[in-house]
């Protein structure tokens, strides 16, 4: 049995329990039920304060993950652990940096990093447009159907994102 | 009349029932993809929601317990679950299986925390439930649905018999209903074969795949009286062919010397007494299908030509005679059907070959599906009521059929399958055209008439060949 990291345990939290399990379903959901006429709007109204809300703290959280990206899943981690640590310190010196220069050339891991965080920004520029809007209109059925638009490209952003974070490697890759 | 096909879904999430309120993620789920929950575990939670042209029922199993604050998985339970809905009417279509399920102490939320060796791929509760499913239900049909990667499980997705694996944030009611005509238990959509038991459906779900291209050709096994014309009439109409022609050749009731003749045709002057051009029934079902009946009684030379004809690519036919057309490419599907469920042993190996190369479809017996015999006999008795009235009987139509009549039919082996309980509940409204309750004394009176025709039929065949 592999033992799973500690940013591939955050990662999994994130995308499968949050964003796959949960947000993605329910907005789907509040989209089909604003195309189709916006009547039960109780569940409107709920998605709005009680799902939409928490993208900005899902936003911090996706935004440290993968600024930790680099520094837990390199290959350079694998120096502090065991038997590796038992290298004397100039050693672990230039063979940390040397395989992670491999791992970075070898799985476009920059690449991937990049997309994600282009990814999480296109989703927020999404969030802020439409949170925007709910500050200045009360939220009822016709300014969400107003909205309607803007609620597909932020729904289409958190898809591609979903996506773009299950591009990472799972484990810390040997080079 | 038809019911909605019912899916099983297997979810941590979904299938919680919460101390108050409704489960928001189930709820938002199903008006997703058009469900309606029947699970009845959060009935005085709120209205029921409205779903318009629903895709099906959905039954939600949590496929957990939890005890003391704490959340433990539970195949047990899941089996149980799967077992009291393979019993009943309406089956199980589907099985929609999570693949994580999160265990442990129920934190203030009152989700369980999680452990970490629950996320490894390797130790996925749903692969272990997918197993346990396969090994004691062959036939159930399994769609594992999971926001988790795909990546890591596909070969064990393999190993274990899932039909597909599909990501539930991208699957929509469209795609459900289409999960459930290709993979699903479900009944027939035109209303016109009777028929919800596991046996039938499976059939019918085999008799769909058979003619997914509309170019396979399937060998119908099945008792007499088990309805196999109805079923080679549905693969045409659920096939590509279905805007063609529909052909039904009975090739029992032509003398074995025309049997070539009726099946490619001949031109004028072909043989004595052939005056004029007759095309074959091939040439008539082209681009739709042809069905031959009691396969096993045509002569060896004919079914060696047939077969030889089936397993061509180009599937050029030509009539016989002096004066005969150069062969001609025909496009159809054939249906052969066969009440010897053994034809593979009972035949010359080189036919018993061509044979092994047509997809096989076993239609069941009556037996095999007693738990449908409720729903066919009030419906074969409806339909009596309805010929003798427009006869101008006096009849009394819509009588119930009483508990223990059911059961004394239930009690029978059927050897002549639906046949014979249409002929029962024929004979009963017959004789008794105005009583309003159809009685157990009245079913073991038809049965034994039955009976005795049987042997009185077997006596003057054998008085005949003697």
């Amino acid at each position: 049995m592999s033992e799973l990291t500690s940013w591939e345990l955050r990662r999994s939290r994130f995308n499968h329990d949050w964003l796959g399990n949960h947000f993605l379903n329910t907005f789907d959901a509040f989209l089909q039920r604003l195309e189709g006429g916006g009547e039960d709007v109780a569940s409107l109204e709920r998605f709005i304060r009680h799902d939409f809300a928490q993208w900005p703290g899902k936003e911090a959280e996706v935004g440290e993950l993968l600024n930790a990206f680099m520094q837990e899943m390199s290959p350079r981690a694998l120096l502090a652990k065991e038997p590796l640590v038992r290298l004397d310190p100039g050693t672990r010196t230039w063979l940390g940096s040397v395989v992670d220069e491999l791992w970075r050339a070898r799985h476009s891991v920059t690449v991937a990093l990049s997309s994600a965080r282009g990814k999480l920004e296109a989703a927020s520029q999404q969030y802020r447009a439409i949170s925007k809007e709910l500050d200045e209109d009360p939220i009822d059925a016709e300014t969400l159907r107003r909205l309607l638009s803007h609620f597909r490209k932020f729904e289409c952003c958190c898809r591609l994102l979903k996506d773009a974070m299950s591009e990472f490697p799972r484990e810390v890759l040997v080079v | 009349m038809m019911s909605q096909p019912r899916i099983l879904v297997i979810d941590d999430l979904y299938g919680r029932t919460p101390q108050q309120g409704r489960n928001q993620d189930r709820y938002d789920f199903c008006y997703r993809l058009k469900l309606v929950d029947v699970t009845g575990d959060e009935a005085g939670h709120g209205e029921p929601q409205k779903i318009e042209k629903p895709v099906a029922e959905a039954v939600f199993c949590r496929g957990q317990v939890e005890e003391g604050g704490v959340v433990r998985n539970d195949a047990e339970q899941v089996l149980g679950v799967i077992r009291d809905g393979w019993k009943s009417i309406p089956v199980w279509a589907l099985v929609l299986l999570d693949l994580h399920f999160k265990t442990g102490p129920v934190g203030p939320d009152g989700e369980p925390g999680g452990t970490d060796q629950e996320r490894d791929p390797s130790n996925y509760f749903g692969l272990q439930l997918l197993q346990r499913i396969k090994s004691e239900y062959s036939d159930l049909p399994v769609i594992v649905l999971s926001a988790m990667e795909r990546d890591p499980i596909e070969a064990e997705l393999s190993r274990r018999l899932a039909h597909e694996f599909r990501d539930r944030n991208r699957l929509t009611s469209q795609g459900l209903a289409d999960l459930l005509r290709e993979f699903g238990l479900v009944e027939d959509e035109r209303g016109i074969i009777k028929g919800r038991s596991s046996a039938m459906l499976k059939c019918l779900l085999d008799a769909r795949k058979a003619a997914a291209t509309g170019k396979d050709n399937v060998l119908l096994l099945g008792e007499t009286g088990t309805g196999k014309e109805l079923i080679a009439h549905y693969v045409h109409d659920m096939s590509p062919k279905r805007g063609g022609p529909w052909r039904v050749v009975s090739l029992h009731t032509i003398p074995e010397k025309l049997i070539e003749n009726e099946l490619f045709g001949s031109e004028k002057g072909a043989f004595t007494d052939s005056k004029s051009t007759k095309r074959g029934e091939v040439e008539l079902a082209a681009g739709g299908t042809l069905f031959i009946d009691e396969f096993h009684g045509i002569p060896y030379e004919v079914q060696r030509k047939l077969l030889r004809f089936l397993e061509e690519e180009t599937r050029e036919v030509q009539r016989s005679g002096p004066d005969a057309e150069p062969q001609q490419k025909i496009d159809l599907q054939i249906v052969l059907a066969t009440n010897d469920l053994n034809i593979r042993e009972n035949i010359r190996d080189d036919v018993s070959r061509r044979v092994s190369a047509l997809l096989e479809v076993r239609v069941p017996p009556l037996r095999e599906r007693l738990d449908e015999i409720p729903e066919l006999a009030a419906h074969l008795t409806e339909r009596a009521e309805q010929i003798l009235k427009a006869v101008g009987v006096e009849v009394w139509q819509g009588r119930t059929i009483e508990a223990d009549a059911v059961e004394e039919l239930q009690k029978y082996s059927w050897p002549a399958n639906v046949g014979e309980l249409r002929s029962v509940m024929a004979w009963v409204v017959r004789e008794y055209p105005r009583l309003r309750v159809v009685s157990a004394s009245q079913i073991r009176e038809a049965l034994s008439r039955g009976r005795r025709s049987a042997v009185e039929k077997t006596e003057v065949s054998k008085a005949d060949q003697a």
